[in-house]
Order: structure tokens, then sequence, then C-alpha cells
């Protein structure tokens, strides 16, 4: 392929060479200047959009703004106090925490399986990942309206026939215990397409000749797993732990589109609860506490997640 | 590839992965099927068949979802987030990959706290800068607008191919006099073509898919996105579901078609040496 | 094979293309001749009411005059991208809002237009129900008009009365003994449900707010004379969680329900009843119509009162939305000639004549011959003129959605918990007197009207 052309174009000298000349140089700091000149544009292009509207939605969580006046008064602490005195905070936050134990289980898992099933199936792949992908590609009402109305209905869908045989099948969405995984389990089902081609992408980028020299000295399914593929695609993985772990904390659409946090706050997430107070009942500045508290809690395990593996993380 | 896999191996291997085709295609067959329904049907029995192969609900669903408009917008909005993030995650991924400046975690930092901002409560303020920019119902800073929410998580992405890709080729390439730019245009962008396919497509999906931010920002049906046309059509109460289900199908077409055109432009796992065909 | 510089080319110059071309797409918005723009947002809407909308609404309003050209948007969510707006004194010059209650923070923060100069110039306060247009004021002047009157009451589908051999129900009981009798054959006792829209839940506790506890205590509670934990209106709370693990509501199907689906069986004759708020009629025209043949089926009747200590018939009074002027507007005139284009008898005929349910604005008076209506209008028509003549008597209560400050409102919504039996009724109402404390003080409750005392 054309990459071993770039090889030849560019160079003939052993690599040896050009690590001692590396080593050895000095770091100049011109050099170093064009640096910051390539991380800038995502870096100024990301602070300006939404760093300077974050931080001032979050000095919004210490006033009482409606979310509509042209002024607000500084209350300190008062919003987060009700908060915290208010019980369905707790659900939701409860509910928040399952939910990211569960994507950080079920869909990575099935995601990851997919993908090494596939990165042996060269011919098959595209259609495969196409039809994965649906479910991501889909508008999240349309698979709202789908799973409402036809999978978990138990008057027409899937539910309802299960019934119509005879089989008391429960409605999901109704019972207090179960509406939350089902909720999760709609959600799930539409993410893990998502995982499977960032890891099949990442699998295949896996060096070739450090496979054939585990094929050579005869290594098995899971040894070629275990030596060659998983570190190859280890930042790969924690970086989708980390992201999914803050997601887990964001999650909103599904939860509004199915259930709008019921019944009886049962399906209460956090971006719900902020929803409402940011747009149905005036209170802004409850609204951005709770997002406050959101990001927190998305940010905590994530950073300690990447500083206990950050010897990984230099690799 | 297939030696060292047993015959049994494959054929579990390719059941697993047609059930997982089938949980996954099942809803979008629903949506098919009841497409061709007129709503009442639909309401009734969402399973059945549809008696007759009627296409009335996708001229109403084109029509008043005003999918024409809204495909010149969707690509317009869509292609400039996926050419904005592009652009700036793979130099940034490079950048934090290779360590090259003494802030990068730091950098890294800030970008993971980013995504940590839930996006519906920062619309205020960025509401506020697009008025007084007169930038309201303009497509293109939408655009920017969704690159710059995604931005973590694909400079993310990139570093992660970037990270794959040895020193030595770098260095080898600097030695032979290249600089930085052409290093990069020649050398590590070609290798981490994955990496920007892949970083593309999510991006490009989840810039199709928006609507949180479109529908704040975009004003006038005109500069409407083909995904807020759609969902003009869904009201709280009252939603014609056999016209939703064939707007829906309208709706994936574009994407379905590219993602499938851009899969070739994939290259296979890079070599370090040998010569592979 | 091409290297990868080239490959990327073309797709980047495409892009590229488009995006020199982006500005003149941007900006170029057709503009009608000389006329003057003026827009609404909306709700999203299915094909067949947004064409009702664009020819009675936008088509037969630009035909009636020739300054102006109205322009309706669709929009998922207009609620959200409206407060968004008007936060940073955007928005469209016609603001289609969800009530009263909702009117307050806005008209106090100055981001709509008194209309009271309005009102004398097109005689609204003449035209429109007392209560109606004082629920739209704020400290006397006029902000908001609540557009269509929505009520509660029962749907009944007359072949299924006939087949167990009921009467309409005149009573709480005869309704309660109908129900358990088709219980008993495992019939739905009545069909409704808050699936995907959860809000659905303030029909419920406002119907038995209205006729168990009564426009009298409802009233003082919404003036702060009286507490919302009073026996009359915890009564009314246990009464609807009663119901609600009866299975009168919706059977054990309540989350799994909408309107349309609700309608669908009892069109199919699966329940006799469904009770729910007279917006209802949008969704029956799809399930009894003169295709199916059964558009004679469907009847509406007011919901009972409940005990004796209250009058009769009583009609739970509640608007669908408001129309308010975008103070920021540059044609504010034009957005008064709207709003009263949509005030007027003919546009409740013209509009319900093909989408029944969602305009029944709320004259004094309307001359409406229902015989001039067919099926569902008809029906929906006198439903309309029935709950008119009792609120100009004063026989009415208070729809959560309509009168409740926001916040009071929203703990309404969260009455399920009382329903599944996590909160006790007391719990829940020590819960909304604390919230509608604050309300009252923060003065973001509307102007209550006075029932006849």
């Amino acid at each position: 392929m054309s990459i071993t052309t770039e090889l030849g174009r560019t160079g003939h000298q052993p690599p040896i060479a050009a690590l001692y000349n590396r080593h050895i140089a000095p770091r100049a700091r011109g050099a170093r200047l064009k640096y910051y000149i390539l991380v800038a544009p995502a870096l100024l292009l990301s602070l300006s959009v939404v760093l300077v509207p974050a931080v001032l939605t979050a000095v919004a969580a210490f006033t009482d703004w409606n979310g509509v006046a042209a002024s607000a008064s500084w209350i300190g602490l008062d919003n987060f106090s009700s908060i915290f005195a208010d019980g369905v905070f707790w659900t939701a936050l409860a509910n928040n925490i399952r939910w990211m134990v569960l994507f950080l289980t079920i869909p990575m898992a099935i995601g990851l399986g997919a993908a090494m099933l596939l990165l042996r199936r060269p011919r098959s792949r595209t259609g495969y990942q196409l039809i994965f992908l649906i479910p991501y590609v889909l508008a999240a009402i349309t698979n709202a309206l789908v799973w409402l109305n036809i999978m978990y209905s138990p008057i027409a869908g899937l539910v309802g026939f299960l019934r119509k045989q005879g089989i008391n099948a429960p409605a999901p969405l109704a019972n207090l215990q179960t509406a939350l995984y089902a909720v999760a389990a709609v959600d799930m089902w539409h993410f893990w397409g998502f995982l499977t081609v960032v890891y099949l992408a990442s699998l295949r980028q896996t060096p070739v000749d450090h496979i054939e020299a585990a094929h050579i000295e005869g290594a098995s399914g899971m040894q070629l797993f275990r030596y060659v593929y998983f570190p190859s695609i280890r930042p790969t993985l924690q970086l989708m732990f980390v992201m999914i772990t803050i997601f887990s904390f964001l999650s909103y659409d599904y939860v509004k589109l199915l259930t709008g946090g019921g019944p009886a706050h049962s399906t209460e997430v956090l971006s719900t609860y902020a929803y409402t107070f940011a747009f149905s009942t005036f209170q802004f500045g409850k609204a951005a506490a709770v997002g406050l508290i959101m990001s927190l809690f998305g940010l905590l395990p994530a950073i300690l997640y990447t500083w206990l593996s950050r010897r990984d993380l230099q690799a | 590839m297939s030696a060292g896999r047993s015959p049994i191996q494959s054929v579990a291997g390719h059941l697993v992965l047609l059930v997982l085709a089938a949980t996954a295609l099942l809803p979008l067959t629903l949506v098919a099927v009841n497409s061709l329904k007129p709503h009442s049907e639909v309401v009734r029995n969402p399973l059945a068949l549809p008696t007759s192969l009627n296409f009335a609900n996708y001229r109403a669903a084109w029509d008043f979802g005003h999918f024409g408009t809204g495909f010149t917008n969707s690509f317009m909005l869509t292609g400039t987030a996926v050419v904005v993030v592009l652009g700036c995650a793979s130099l940034a991924g490079y950048v934090l990959a290779g360590k090259k400046i003494p802030a990068w975690p730091a950098v890294m930092l800030y970008f993971l706290i980013a995504v940590t901002v839930p996006i519906q409560l920062f619309l205020f303020p960025l509401y506020f800068a697009f008025a007084m920019l007169h930038l309201l119902g303009n497509v293109i800073a939408v655009g920017v607008v969704i690159a710059a929410i995604n931005m973590p998580l694909s400079v993310f992405l990139m570093r992660t191919f970037f990270l794959k890709v040895p020193n030595e080729l770098e260095d080898a390439a600097l030695v032979d006099g290249a600089n930085t730019y052409h290093v990069l245009r020649d050398v590590l962008l070609p290798i981490v073509s994955p990496g920007l396919l892949t970083v593309g497509v999510i991006v490009g999906l989840i810039a199709w898919n928006e609507f949180l931010i479109s529908s704040t920002f975009l004003q006038g049906e005109g500069h409407f996105t083909a995904t807020l046309g759609f969902l003009s059509m869904n009201g709280t109460f009252s939603t014609n579901q056999g016209v939703m289900m064939a707007g829906a199908m309208i709706l994936i077409a574009p994407v379905v078609v590219i993602f499938v055109s851009v899969q070739r432009y994939f290259v296979e796992g890079f070599v370090s040496g040998a010569v592979k065909g | 094979m091409l290297d990868h510089g080239r490959r990327f080319l073309t797709p980047l110059l495409l892009v590229l293309g488009l995006l020199t071309i982006a500005p003149a797409a941007v900006t170029a918005a057709p503009t009608a001749a000389s006329r003057q723009p003026l827009s609404m947002w909306f709700w999203g809407a299915p094909p067949d009411h947004q064409m009702t909308m664009k020819r009675v609404l936008v088509d037969g309003f630009n035909a009636s005059q020739d300054t102006y050209a109205l322009q309706v948007e669709f929009r998922n969510s207009v609620d959200s991208d409206i407060q968004v707006a008007l936060a940073a004194n955007q928005g469209p010059d016609i603001v289609y809002g969800s009530g009263p209650a909702f009117v307050a923070p806005y008209a106090a923060s100055s981001k709509l237009v008194s209309m009271d100069a309005y009102s004398q110039k097109y005689g609204w306060k003449d035209r429109i129900l007392d209560p109606i247009y004082q629920s739209g004021t704020v400290g006397g002047k006029l902000y908001a008009l609540p557009n269509s009157l929505n009520t509660l009451g029962i749907f009944y589908n007359k072949a299924v009365l006939r087949k167990y051999g009921s009467d309409v129900p005149k009573t709480i009981e005869d309704l309660e003994a109908t129900m358990d009798k088709v219980k008993a054959d495992g019939l739905y006792p009545s069909v409704t449900g808050n699936k995907g829209w959860r809000p659905v839940n303030e029909n419920y506790a406002s119907i038995f707010l209205t006729h168990m506890a009564g426009p009298q205590t409802v009233y003082g509670a919404l003036t702060g004379k009286v507490p919302w934990t009073s026996p009359e209106i915890q009564a009314a709370v246990e009464k609807s969680a009663d119901w609600y693990q009866k299975g009168y509501l919706g059977g054990s199907d309540y989350v799994n329900l909408n309107f349309a689906d609700s309608m669908q069986l009892l069109a199919d004759g699966k329940s006799p009843f469904f009770i729910g708020p007279t917006l209802a009629f949008q969704f029956a025209t799809d399930f009894f119509n003169k295709d199916k043949g059964n558009v004679d089926d469907l009847g509406y009747t007011s919901f009972p009162t409940i005990g004796t200590g209250l009058a009769s018939p009583l009609y739970t009074l509640g608007t669908t939305a408001s129309l308010s002027i975008n103070a920021n507007s540059s044609n504010q005139d034009g957005a008064a000639q709207v709003i009263d284009y949509m005030m007027s008898q003919m546009f409740l005929e013209n509009m319900t004549a093909t989408w029944p349910g969602y305009w029944g604005v709320p004259l004094k008076s309307i001359d409406i011959d229902p015989s001039k209506y067919e099926g569902l209008s008809r029906e929906y028509v006198i439903a309309i003129s029935d709950m008119i003549k009792g609120v100009n008597g004063g026989n009415f209560g208070y729809f959560t959605a309509t009168f409740f400050p926001p916040a009071t409102q929203q703990e309404f919504i969260n009455i399920d918990t009382v329903w599944e039996g996590t909160s006790s009724a007391s719990d829940f109402l020590t819960r909304v007197d604390q919230t509608f404390k604050v309300e009252l003080e923060k003065n973001m409750v509307p102007p209550i009207p006075a029932p006849k005392l």
C-alpha cells in the first residue's frame, strides 16, 4: 500500500540514528512555539464556546436567577442546601450512578466483543458496522417512538403480543422498580454500535507485524487478545471508560422522551431534574446548581481513573 | 488471518453477530413497515404488515418536514462541524500524543472538564452572544458550536490514534529534512487517516441528529436542518406516527449512503517495516 | 491509487464550495413584496394540522389585510426556545405561551407588551370570558390572552354503554358502578395515560380538585387564605389515588397509554369511557370518523360533582395556551392584529371544522349552530358552549396547568407519587403548600377569577 511508498520516499537511514539525534538535540523554544500554535485552534474554540458560558452558568448557581429577568441577586449556597434537602435529588443521583454501572459493563462488553468478531471478517465488516450503527444513526425521537409504542407497549407492541399469547409479560415502564432499567436498555441498545465502530477502528491499527509474530509463536486466540490486541487498544478502552462515566451523569434524551422522569420519579436523573428547574419552574439558579453537581460527579471518577492509570497513559 | 480459528468458533462468532444484527435491525424494520401505514393503523397494530404499499406518508413527510431546504442546511451544518473538528482535533491530538508542550497534562485536564459541562445549561449566555453578533439562524455558526462541543472527545480519540504511530517514523522524516508541516501532511495524517475517518463519522452523526443547539439558535424555517424539520411534525399531544416513521427513513438515508461510501477510504492496520499488499 | 492528499481534497473542496454559498443561503429569505413580516412560533404539529393552520390562520390573515405577512414556525421544543429567546430580548413577534402562569415572570421582566391599549381598540374585554380575561393580567394590565378553552369531562362510547345496559353517567355512583361492571368483564374501566408526556397527570389532579374539593376551597388555597393541606383538598387527592389504584384510570396501563392509544381503544370498544380534556377531541377524529362509520358512537358529557355540598354541573376552567406580544417586536401593531384575528368566532368555526378540540376561543357568547357541524366537531362545539354557560354562571374550578404558579403546578404533576404509594397525601400536600407560599411571596400567582360563592 502507499504507506510503504511514503516510507521509501522519506527515509533510508536506519531509525537508530534518528533516535540518537532526537535525544541529544537541544530543545529550542522557537521549535516549541509551533506546537502551541498547532494546539491553539482546538483549545481556543473550546474555551470560547464552552468555558466562558459554562463559567457564567456556574456563577448563576449561586444566584436566584429565574431564567428570564435581566438581573438576579446573590444567594450563596441556598440553592445547594435546598437541593440537598430534596429527596428527589438523591433519587436522581442514585439513578445516575446505576446508569453509570450499567453503561460501563454491558455496552462496553458487547461493543468490544462485536469489534473483535468483526476484526476477522474483512468482507462483511462494513455491512455489519452499518447495521450496528443504525440505532445510533436514528434520531432519538424515532427510537423513543419505536420503543414506547411498539416494543414496550402492553397493548399493541411486543409486550402486548406476548400477553395475547397468554404470557403475563410485565410492562417494563410501568413498574417503579424496572422503569429505569427499561429506559437504560433503550439507551444502551442505541449506544453500543458506536463503541463497536470506535473499538474496531482502533483494533485495526494494531501493528501487523506484532500479530504475525504472535501467530508464528503459536499464540491462541485468548493469548493473542491478551498480549497483542489489548495493549494496543488500551488507550482507547480507557478513553471510552472515562467518557462513559462522564456521559452517564449527563444522560438526558432517552429519559425525557420515554418517561419524563416518571412514574413517580423512578426514572428521574440529574439532567431531567435540572431541566425542570430551568424551563418549567423558573428557577434557573437551582438548575445551574444541579448542573455543577452533575459536572463534579462526572469529573471525580474520571480524574481518579485517569490518575490511577497515568503510568499507562504515558505509553 | 483465518488460521488458528476452529470452525466451531467461526460459526459461533457468526451467530453472535447475526443475533446482534437482528436486534439492531428489528426496530428499523418496524420503522420501515409502519412508514407505509396510515396513522390509525399504526396505533392499532404496529406489528402488522401494511395492507397496501402507500407512499403518501413519504410525500407528506417530505413536504411538511421541509426536507428540501432541510438537507441543504443539514449538510452545511454537518460539513462545517466535521471539517472544523478534524482540522483542530488532528493537530491537537498530534501535539498531545507526542507530549510536545510541557503543559500537555493541563490541556488534557481542561478538555476532560469541558466534557462534563451539561449543554442545556450553558445555552443562555451563548444565545446572548449569538444575538449580539447577529448570528441567529446562521447554520455555519451552529456547526462551529457543535464542533466546539465535540472537540474534547475528538481530541482524545485522535490522540489515541497518534499514540500508535511509533516515534521512529516521525524522526526519520525529520532527519530527512522535512519540517513539521510536511511531516504531518505527508507522513502522519495519512497514517492516522482511519482515526480521521472514525472521528469524522462520529462527529458527523452527532451533528446530523443534533436538535438542542440547532433548535435554540436557528430561526426562520428556511434555516431549519432536516432533523428540526422532522421534529416540527411531532406535536406534544398529537403525532402522525405513519408520517413520522416515513420522515425517519428519509432522515437516515443520506447518512447510510455516506457511511458506506467512506468505508473504502479506511486504511488497514499500518505496517512498520514489512511489505504487505 | 491516489495519494491521500488528493483524496481528501475533493470532499474538502465540496465543503468549501458549500461554505461560500452559505452566506447567500443563510441570508436569503424570500420576503413577500412590501409586506412587513410577522412571526409566530407554535408547537410541532402533524401535517394535517399544519395544513389547517396555514389555510385558516396564515393564508386567512394574510388575505384579510395587506400590511403584514404572517409566518408560523413549527417547533418541537417551543416553550424552552421561547424562554431562551426572550431572555436575550429576541424571539417571535407573537409569543405563543403555555398559559397565564408563565406570563407573570416575562411580564415582570418587561419582555412582553402590555396589551391594554389594543384591548380597548379591539374590544377584547367585552368579547372574552371574564375569568379568562382576568387570568391574563399582571398587576391589572393585560399581558396574555388565553386563546382556547380546555375543560375536563367524560368521553363515552355509546355502543359499549348500550351493550352493558348502562346510561350516560350522571352521578359519581353511576360512573363507578358502570366502571366496576365492565371491569369485571375484562374491559378497561376507562382508558387514559401519560405515556411520553408526564404532565398528563395534571388532568387527574385538576378534576378531583374541582369536583370534590370544590371551587371555593381551591380558590381560597390559590389566594393564600386556605392551606393546601385542608381536609377537602386532601380528600380529593386521596380520591384520585383511590381511582388510580382501582384501575379507574387506564387500568394498570396508565403509563403505557397516551391519548391517541386511548381513543383507539375507546373506538374499538375496549372501554366505555375516556375521562380527560376536551383537547382530546383532536385525537378522536383519527379513530371516530366517517370512514370507519362510527362517528355517532362518541359522546361527551361533563364530569359529575362528588358529594352534596357543591354545585352541579361544574367545569374545570383551563386553557391550552396564551398569546402575547413580544416587547422587542418591531411590529407590535401587526402582532395585535393577528391576535385579534385569532380571538374571533369565525376563527373558532373555521379551525374547528377540520381540527376540533384545540381552538375553543373563549368568547363570552358564541352563536354557533351545532347542526352546522358534523360528527365530532359538533360534539366539541356543544361541549364548549355548555362550558361557556357554566363559566358565565360562575360554576368553575381551576386547571392546575392554567392557574397554578409554575413550581406548584410542577408539584401537582408529581401527584403520581401519591398514586404509586411512595408518598402520603398529607406529605405531598405539605410540599405543595411550602412551594406555593414561596411563589405567592414572589408574586408568581396569576390573577385567580372568583367562582360563584
